[in-house]
């Protein structure tokens, strides 16, 4: 079976068991958690982006993710000058605010007089994402420091409520699926082959004709862009956002879940993300002295076998 | 291919110098690509025949000196907008997209379009493949591809992008005597088709050079020491002083 | 022959993962029960039969407060055991749900919505941190309207009709812990504490209790959580000159230490704390012996209880294990006053229950507690001081300790 063939298969599966799952999981907290899960896979297919398609690592990305939830707590729930605002207009200033932030950011690094790459740009992304904790951490009445932010408002679309339960995962699953299909479109445009050229071997792509620079500026912008509104909606539902959000451990978790999933699939990350968490989540309950042993273990075991994950093995074949 | 007619440069180099630090690894070179002409370069190692290509396609920055593309100072351009004005780049190591697949690498070459040339379509990337001899292998990973094969993947690349102008080093490194005399074809069909307005080529192998081209720029200790037919400068008073170590 | 045995390997690899991730997720929504509440065999009293009473735990089992969270899951464990032993609540047993927090904010609010909407647990207990806590305030006790009660010292100011607190609150710690440095060190205090809000209402409680001891506060000093660099610190103490530092700084207080005392600013200068318990001690120099802490919790703690309640705990979980402090009395505490409650009120029904928790008393290992209007707990708070050998040395226990928390909810 051609690999594109066995992609789109593994994408239909997938698709399907979204769509299937609150028919069959009748229990609320159940179906809650799994939309969780989904705007965590939202994450991890923004970390495939930079990292699986674009080969640039990254150890800071819940800075993105972590920040989107911020600003729209922040845009919520502080006052003065046009504070606070409603929802989605909070929910949309924050993740244009991130998108910002990463054209600066990116700009730097790709276009600053000292062009980044590999270590230094992990070390970059590790720096932001520590600054971020601690400025969180630090940061008084704004960002409410330690304790975090508490968010008052509830998710609605339309009047509706989709706070929590089965409305909650209609609005993660649509918001996976908008994002998956972004991401799909963005691989198999133009640009797309262009990144994956540059993750491959920039310098032919440079002698290609290509401004490298800006393709790599425009991936990341979309990538922390993707972050930012999964990020919103995640905490917004969690109804607070502590430091931890914008921290070195969350930013690191993500990449075991992409790598696990499969870097460069995208589909794998999601697979890898709502896997990995959900036998985090009722391991943890059931094994609780050894849990993290067996979940080590698993991981290792995945890693060595499937070097380039599950889902990179359905789709490159074995011999990868 | 005569002095006769009036000879265009399309690529022009005045006094071109690189130095690392305190050592001059190219110093003072000009010369001229004229179009519808193929270039040797030639000069044993560390001769600076790399720095120079290095030089001309923006890897390495020029220290003095100008270097000038259909006309246009590129002198301080980075390597992707000499690329946009026309340059084509093949490396004897060879660069490809080796988890990608061999008809995308040549996509990836063909997207760019170049001042002047439509973009190539998709038939044209077809018609590539079969050019080069991989049109059985268009879906394969390039990694799997045998390095000669990989060479010649490479030069479609290059060639989809329509330059008008191909720097090739050393395209004949690690091929068989077929295979080289399958390069010497297509380099000599290249330009007598135009497709390519100027060609320079870095080889060791003199005969290839002979078959490719008339006109050769020998290079010895970061300066061209003799230009001319291959006959020309193998009769070279420099040349033969340089190649036999007696120095002036 | 490699080729093949690396594919027969992959699949027994892919089987072993499929049967653990089925595995997981058939049993996803069952109730996770830790067998370890189980009554003894061969107890004395009626085995309760029934239903049991479910408890939820968010305990921090990895991660940074492992020794915290493991600490206050067992002590609940115990008051779990001795309750059933004796025949449970309204003759039904009870059960703790454990879920392991990670000790991580938004996984304990994960968990904490498991164990009320999935396993209906009358009662969530925990967490450790105060972020943790903030978070599953509001998801439990406003959200959910399900009765939290927390175990940890905090800062105090919690007020919701479905909360409960059981650790020490600023006023009972620092009432009477002040006097004894103000007598042995001078009136010349200085305050530092980590920059977030328990150190700072902690402070703002001291000011006052200084002033009404005839103290003088000579400053205040906020650094980050974890700093990396003390000079603000050191200059502070160089320019006021002490008598004491009152210092609330649980993530780094090695390291304020150590800088302090390389800077020979600490001679003939106390320290009193209200975070410093028994594990805290590792890793300080010993420029840290003659310190002081209050806290309702150590091993070397004096109460009728005490020696019961350290060798029950030897004997269930080996005799190298100690409660880790305050955390671990609080859990212990809040399972027998909600027991109470339950028994009280005749339901679980979360209402009743707040209301019948509001006055129980019971005496903990350490005296008498009692559960005041505030929602908070007046109770016995144990002062003690670092020996020479690096170990606490028990100085004084101050009996009904008042939390002096106004909330009325």
């Amino acid at each position: 079976m051609a690999r594109s063939t066995r992609v789109r298969i593994a994408e239909l599966v997938l698709l399907a068991a979204l769509i299937v799952a609150p028919l069959v999981v009748h229990d609320a907290f159940t179906i809650d958690r799994f939309g969780r899960y989904l705007l965590y896979a939202v994450f991890a297919i923004s970390v495939d982006l930079i990292w699986g398609v674009g080969g640039v690592l990254t150890f800071g990305h819940a800075a993105f993710f972590g920040a989107g939830g911020y600003l729209a707590a922040i845009f919520m729930e502080r006052g003065g000058w046009f504070l606070p605002l409603p929802l989605w207009p909070a929910i949309a200033l924050a993740v244009a605010c991130v998108a910002m932030f990463a054209v600066l950011l990116s700009g730097l690094a790709f276009r600053g007089p000292f062009p980044m790459r590999g270590v230094e740009l992990a070390v970059i992304t590790l720096a932001v994402a520590y600054l971020l904790e601690q400025y969180a951490r630090a940061g008084g009445r704004l960002t409410g420091g330690q304790n975090g932010i508490l968010i008052g408002p509830r998710l609605t679309v339309f009047g509706i409520n989709v706070h929590r339960g089965r409305n909650f995962y209609l609005l993660a699953a649509a918001t996976l699926i908008v994002c998956y299909v972004v991401a799909r479109w963005f691989v198999s445009s133009r640009a797309g082959l262009v990144v994956r050229g540059i993750r491959d071997n920039e310098p032919r792509v440079d002698l290609l004709g290509y401004h490298v620079p800006n393709m790599k500026i425009a991936v990341f912008v979309l990538s922390a862009t993707l972050a930012a509104l999964a990020g919103a909606l995640f905490y917004v539902h969690e109804g607070i956002i502590t430091p931890g959000a914008v921290g070195v451990a969350a930013s690191t978790q993500v990449l075991l879940w992409v790598a696990l999933g499969g870097r460069a699939t995208l589909i794998g990350p999601i697979v890898g993300t709502i896997v990995l968490q959900h036998l985090t989540a009722t391991l943890s309950g059931r094994l609780l002295d050894t849990w993290i042993l067996v979940i080590g273990a698993l991981l290792i075991v995945v890693v060595m076998l499937f070097p380039a994950g599950v889902l990179g093995w359905l789709d490159r074949g074995p011999s990868r | 291919m005569t002095a006769t007619a009036v000879r265009t440069a399309v690529v022009e180099a005045r006094g071109l110098s690189k130095s690392f630090g305190g050592f001059r690894a190219v110093h003072d070179v000009s010369f001229e690509l004229h179009e519808h002409e193929i270039t040797g370069l030639v000069g044993s190692n560390g001769a600076g025949k790399t720095t120079l290509l290095n030089l001309i396609y923006g890897r390495n920055s020029i220290t003095d000196g100008r270097l000038l593309l259909d006309g246009t100072d590129v002198t301080r351009q980075p390597a992707f907008r000499r690329v946009r004005r026309g340059l084509g780049m093949v490396f004897q190591h060879t660069t490809i997209f080796p988890t990608m697949g061999v008809r995308e690498n040549l996509r990836l070459g063909a997207l760019r379009k170049h001042p002047g040339a439509d973009p190539s379509s998709p038939d044209e990337i077809e018609a590539m493949l079969e050019r080069v001899g991989l049109a059985e292998q268009g879906d394969v990973e390039a990694a799997t591809l045998s390095h000669g094969e990989q060479q010649w993947l490479e030069i479609g690349m290059v060639l989809l992008a329509k330059p008008t102008v191909v720097l090739l080093d050393e395209p004949t490194s690690g091929m068989t005597k077929a295979e080289a005399a399958r390069m010497a074809d297509l380099c000599r069909t290249l330009i007598e088709q135009q497709a390519v307005r100027s060609m320079m080529v870095v080889e060791h192998n003199i005969d290839f050079i002979r078959h490719i081209s008339n006109h050769v720029l020998v290079m010895h200790r970061g300066t061209i020491i003799a230009a001319g037919t291959i006959d020309e400068v193998q009769h070279d008073q420099a040349v033969r002083d340089a190649f036999l170590g007696r120095q002036a | 022959m490699a080729q093949r045995r690396h594919g027969v390997r992959r699949v027994a690899v892919g089987l072993t993962a499929t049967a653990l991730i089925g595995a997981a997720l058939t049993t996803g929504t069952a109730s996770a029960t830790t067998p370890a509440t189980t009554p003894p065999a061969g107890s004395a009293a009626a085995a309760p039969s029934g239903d049991p009473i479910k408890i939820g735990v968010t305990a921090d089992l990895t991660g940074p407060f492992t020794i915290y969270g493991t600490s206050m899951e067992r002590s609940a464990e115990l008051a779990v055991d001795e309750i059933n032993a004796s025949g449970g609540v309204l003759g039904r047993p009870l059960q703790l749900v454990v879920e392991d927090t990670q000790t991580d904010v938004a996984v304990t609010t994960d968990k904490a919505r498991k164990l009320v909407e999935q396993d209906k647990v009358g009662m969530v207990l925990g967490p450790i941190g105060s972020d943790a806590a903030d978070a599953l305030y509001k998801t439990v006790a406003q959200d959910a309207k399900t009765i939290l009660m927390y175990p940890e010292t905090y800062e105090g100011g919690k007020c919701d009709p479905m909360f409960f607190s059981t650790g020490a609150v600023p006023a009972q710690q620092i009432r009477p812990m002040l006097p004894v440095l103000q007598k042995e060190f001078g009136p010349k205090v200085l305050l530092f504490g980590a920059d977030y809000v328990w150190p700072r209402r902690s402070f703002e409680i001291a000011k006052p209790i200084i002033k009404e001891i005839g103290g003088e506060l000579v400053g205040e000093v906020y650094l980050p959580l974890i700093a990396d660099d003390f000079t603000e610190l050191v200059q502070k103490v160089r320019d006021t000159k002490p008598n004491y530092i009152y210092t609330l700084y649980p993530a780094a207080w090695g390291a304020a230490l150590k800088a302090l005392d390389d800077a020979g600013v600490l001679k003939g200068v106390g320290v009193g704390t209200t975070f410093l318990g028994d594990p805290g001690l590792a890793g300080l120099s010993t420029a840290a012996v003659g310190t002081y802490t209050a806290l309702p919790f150590f091993t070397v703690a004096k109460g009728d209880g005490v020696a019961a309640f350290l060798d029950a705990f030897h004997q269930k979980f080996g005799a190298n294990e100690i409660p880790s402090g305050g955390e671990s009395l609080g859990a212990y505490n809040a399972i027998h006053l909600y027991a109470q409650a339950v028994a009280k009120a005749g339901s679980t029904d979360p209402a009743a229950v707040s209301a019948a928790m509001v006055g129980q008393t019971y005496t903990s290992p350490t005296g008498a507690v009692t559960m005041e209007p505030s929602h908070h707990l007046t109770q016995t708070i144990q002062l003690v001081k670092v020996g020479p050998d690096m170990k606490h040395e028990f100085v004084q226990a101050f009996e009904n300790q008042a939390s002096e928390e106004t909330c009325t909810s």
